[in-house]
């Protein structure tokens, strides 16, 4: 698994931690532009995709100063038909990437940014980009509806979730293997769950150390999280109706806020190994958590008293 | 804020009142919808557009309506919504928000602040992409209707919950279901906050004001008492004041509505012969200025019973209640009952 050698290489973790923006657009893949108004277009990139992924997290270590942003499009009658990765250099020029509305940006990984693009009725397509030299990478090719994907700390592979092209139900959690191409089902579809209805979206997301993937399925109102061991293979399911928007996964817990509309929402924490959950804190207006406290994580609660630190 | 605060709101004193209490029996149905946290001691929450995400114009004439909805359909001393360039609360049309399953999003900050974030037209989830039905000229089925979603998240902003759905009989009693119907189903374009959802917001707000109707999603008890003025031996022919209290059962588990009065209903006074067992409705009594009070003066010549019976509408959450009895004797100088107290004598 990931050292911290490898966390000093690509800053700290907790950039990881955030949730993931979903893009949109509406112009089809096939016009999708990838451009450096100058002084060209993006650079070729050399070797394979998972040579240009390792690349991209080495760069890292150089930590340049290069804002990642996802703006998105939206007529002057409010729809949303697309969504723009932009890269701005300190530098030199931005790089902008139009997306459709099917897509999605990763944060940024070191010097690595995740996006996929999906089009009416064609393939979807998985990308990384270097965002300091602009290299692009198209690193997989599903045929279903992707709506996001995530990197694995070692830059060997990237996982995948989509939607079923007919019908748009959950068709699973894919490890897509950046050297060599093999394709494997990392978590299984979900199937209609009395707990979610109808699914609104999935998240993907790392744990605090790196060990495991956390695939968080949310309906109208409440969630369900499925969490990865990536040595094992071992899928743990937290299912209970008391699960709502995914703060963070630890190596023994995953801490989510209560399924409540909005905010103030309590925050439980749920044991992976058994699924129950324990009350946290009440009328949360925020919970984020730090991984980089010399004694572990911390999770930072605030509430209209005050702040909240609580040891995971 | 519509009406005088229900908490300051006090009943005169009558000597002589005489209370009957009907005291609370548990709602069948639908339970009042839930809520949590403080609630705003305010007039009025004034919204503005969050700046970098305005909405579009379709969208700000559906949450003006929701406004508008929300102002009107409380039934409760909520605080009225409206529009204000400066307003503390904020509204913005945006994918940014929180959670990546929301189409709208409420953050409540009592008593500073609000905002409500709303997903923009088109916006891809994982079943498939949001439409709002008022984007279109002629909205397809499967829209959410942006008014109704506004007015949804507004009840959290005034501090509701969802509904647990196991627990509803009928959908219509609120809108504060955590998935609300598209286009076309069963109140997919429900325009004002169902009975429960209002239930709820008197019970932590109070009524609008005393002759607002007490939402049927509840079951409350009530006290009517009745006094007579200038007292219970009248003389003969001389006029006799009957006054009415009426107020919801102080000891009622009826939160901050408890011991409120209650104007604006069909009180009747009623009355037999002395000793008699038969009531028969006299006249409705006539609403006085004072919130709950009514009141009936009669020109009286013969003893009787009276009693004040107030009969709920159907439309309201409150039981029927009955007051106590007095008994009116008629104080004639010429004739005198053999108890000492004087009798009608038409003839004196």
């Amino acid at each position: 698994m990931i050292g911290a050698g490898w966390r000093d290489r690509i800053g700290p973790p907790s950039i990881l931690l955030g949730s993931a923006l979903i893009l949109t657009a509406a112009i089809p893949a096939a016009t999708a532009v990838v451009s450096r108004p100058s002084p060209g277009p993006v650079a070729a990139c050399p070797g394979s995709p998972a040579k240009a992924a390792r690349a991209a997290q080495r760069d890292g270590v150089q930590a340049k100063d290069v804002g990642v942003r996802a703006e998105a499009r939206i007529t002057s009658r409010g729809e949303l038909t697309g969504r723009i990765l932009r890269l701005d250099q300190s530098d030199e020029p931005a790089i902008s990437i139009s997306l459709p509305a099917e897509s999605f940006v990763s944060e940024r990984t070191g010097d690595a940014v995740v996006y996929t693009r999906s089009g009416d009725g064609s393939g979807s397509e998985v990308h990384i980009v270097n965002v300091e030299t602009g290299c692009d990478t198209i690193v997989a090719s599903p045929a279903q509806i992707v709506r996001s994907a995530i990197l694995d700390r070692s830059g060997s592979a990237v996982y995948v979730h989509s939607v079923t092209r007919a019908g748009r139900g959950d068709a699973g959690v894919e490890r897509h293997d950046l050297s060599s191409g093999a394709v494997t089902t990392a978590v299984p579809p979900l199937a209609p769950s009395a707990v979610t209805g109808r699914i609104f979206a999935t998240e993907l997301r790392w744990s605090t150390d790196g060990r495991a993937l956390t695939v968080q399925s949310c309906g109208f109102a409440s969630c369900l999280s499925r969490v990865l061991d990536v040595a094992s293979g071992v899928v743990a399911t937290i299912d209970g109706r008391g699960q709502g928007a995914l703060i963070a996964t630890t190596s023994h817990h995953l801490v989510a806020f209560a399924p409540c509309p909005g905010l103030p929402c309590s925050v439980i924490a749920f044991d992976i190994e058994s699924g129950a959950g324990e009350l946290i804190a009440e009328d949360a207006l925020d919970a984020r958590i730090d991984t980089r406290s010399a004694g572990g994580n911390v999770l930072y609660i605030t509430t209209a008293d005050g702040k909240l630190e609580v040891g995971l | 804020m519509s009406g005088a605060n229900p908490t300051r709101w006090t009943a005169a004193a009558i000597a002589g009142v005489l209370l009957s209490i009907t005291l609370v029996a548990p709602a069948a149905g639908t339970p009042p919808t839930p809520a949590s946290g403080p609630v705003w001691d305010t007039g009025q929450l004034r919204y503005r557009w969050l700046s970098g995400s305005e909405p579009p114009t379709w969208m700000r004439s559906a949450i003006h309506a929701a406004a508008q909805d929300a102002t009107v359909s409380t039934l409760a001393d909520t605080p009225s919504f409206s529009y204000d360039g400066g307003g503390a609360g904020w509204i913005a049309y945006t994918g940014d928000i929180p959670t990546d399953y929301a189409v709208g999003y409420a953050v409540r900050n009592v008593p500073s602040s609000f905002g409500i974030r709303l997903r923009p037209q088109g916006y891809p989830l994982d079943w498939g992409t949001l439409r709002w039905c008022q984007f279109y000229d002629s909205p397809p089925s499967g829209c959410f209707d942006a008014e109704l979603i506004t007015l949804h998240e507004i009840g959290h902003v005034l501090t509701l919950g969802h509904i647990d759905e196991s627990t509803v009989t009928d959908w219509n009693d609120t809108i504060m279901h955590a998935a609300p119907k598209t286009k076309a189903k069963t109140g997919w374009n429900a325009h004002e906050f169902g009975r429960c959802d209002a239930a709820r917001l008197q019970l932590r707000y109070g009524a609008a004001s005393p002759s607002e109707r007490i939402s049927s999603c509840l079951d409350l008890g009530t006290d009517l008492g009745l006094s007579a003025s200038p007292g219970t031996f009248i003389d003969y022919g001389s006029n006799l004041t009957l006054s009415a209290s009426l107020r919801i059962d102080a000891d009622s588990p009826a939160d901050i509505l408890a011991g409120d009065p209650l104007s604006g209903r069909s009180v009747w006074l009623q009355r037999r012969p002395v000793g008699g067992s038969a009531w028969t409705d006299l006249v409705q009594m006539s609403s006085s200025a004072e919130a709950g009070r009514y009141f009936r003066t009669l020109n009286v010549t013969s003893p009787f019973e009276y009693r004040a019976r107030f009969s709920a509408s159907s439309s309201e959450g409150l039981d029927d209640a009955t007051s106590s009895v007095i008994r009116i004797s008629i104080d004639d100088p010429c004739v005198s009952s053999s108890d000492g107290h004087s009798i009608n004598s038409p003839i004196c």
